[in-house]
């Protein structure tokens, strides 16, 4: 497949039953190290104690939504690098630069399946 | 709008002809204009003009039905909506439950495993259900929004004032993003024009 399947991976929605969607993929995928947050401030918190290879994070979410808390990621020198993949139903050309122009890696519009998801990892994490 | 009473003109001519449903103030227009009584002094026809017309308003703000709106229709689309958060969630729980549950199963005997993946679709079936009772809950809601809208049109109609952009406040979110939700279909992108985008974006450097 191609993938570095032990990469821990950061998945953050406030939508419990996407996340679980997302887990079950990525599962599919062969990832079992996933971990979650509800949220960008859980997010930032979990990626200050742990250094994930990737996060996957939804756009719309309170506190802090995806896109401020890719933002926050890009700023910060430790964190900058991480692959960061936008999985949202913000799929509005505006939206879409303004994520791109932030720095986010790609940028996956839901609804979405499984193959999706892989071609977006690999060409993320140069697999 | 066919059904409403011609909206009154602020003008003497009117002022003249109508006097509306309501009773006249207690002090007499006559007097606060400082006029004997059967004046008909321009100032007097004026403030008659004016009492007509804010009888007039009166009436057509009482047609909004605001309190009807703010104590009946509003919760109830309120809770609507609750209903069908919650049981699209639950629903979505149960699907995905089962779903976990027939992958998890792999490993059992065919005939056994045959069997627990038929009470698994049942399952998702029954949950897929959420989708009509949605769909009704959402027409109640869509129905409140209708009266809303058509009120509050009547009554922009009837004042006047359906052109007043300057009046209102437009103002997008503060984040530089504004409209945050799922786009409508005839304004959203799909994933291969979304890859599209970022292909003609690929010069930009957010560093």
């Amino acid at each position: 497949m191609g993938f570095e399947t032990s990469m821990p991976i950061l998945v953050v929605d406030d939508y419990q039953t996407m996340v679980r969607i997302i887990r079950n993929l990525l599962k599919q995928l062969g990832f079992e190290d996933v971990d979650d947050a509800a949220d960008g401030v859980q997010a930032m918190s979990k990626m200050r104690q742990r250094r994930y290879g990737l996060v996957i994070s939804d756009w719309n979410m309170e506190p802090m939504t995806g896109y401020e808390l890719l933002k926050t990621v890009r700023a910060d020198d430790e964190l900058k690098d991480t692959p960061f993949i936008m999985v949202t139903a913000e799929s509005k050309t505006d939206n879409v630069i303004a994520a791109k122009k932030a720095g986010v890696s790609s940028y996956i519009v839901k609804p979405f399946n499984a193959q999706t998801l892989k071609s977006k990892i690999e060409a993320v994490c140069g697999m | 709008m066919t059904d409403s009473p011609p909206r009154p003109a602020l003008s003497i001519a009117y002022a003249t002809t109508a006097r509306g449903p309501h009773p006249r103030p207690t002090r007499s227009l006559e007097a606060l204009a400082g006029e004997p009584a059967g004046s008909r002094s321009p100032i007097v026809r004026e403030l008659n003009a004016a009492a007509d017309y804010l009888r007039f308003l009166r009436q057509e703000i009482a047609r909004l039905g605001a309190d009807e709106i703010a104590k009946e229709r509003i919760p109830v689309a309120i809770r609507e909506l609750e209903c069908i958060v919650d049981g699209t969630e639950k629903s979505s729980n149960a699907i995905m439950g089962a779903a976990e549950e027939v992958i998890a199963g792999a490993g059992m005997a065919p005939e056994a495993y045959k069997a627990f993946v038929a009470e698994k679709m049942t399952a998702i079936f029954v949950a897929c259900a959420f989708q009509d009772l949605a769909s009704q809950r959402a027409r109640r809601i869509q129905s409140t929004l209708q009266t809303m809208e058509r009120r509050l049109s009547r009554l922009a109609t009837m004042v006047n004032t359906r052109h007043v952009p300057d009046l209102v406040d437009f103002t997008p979110a503060a984040d530089e993003v504004s409209e945050i939700g799922p786009a409508f279909p005839d304004e959203a992108n799909d994933q291969q024009r979304v890859d599209e985008i970022f292909e003609e974006h690929h010069d930009i450097d957010w560093k």
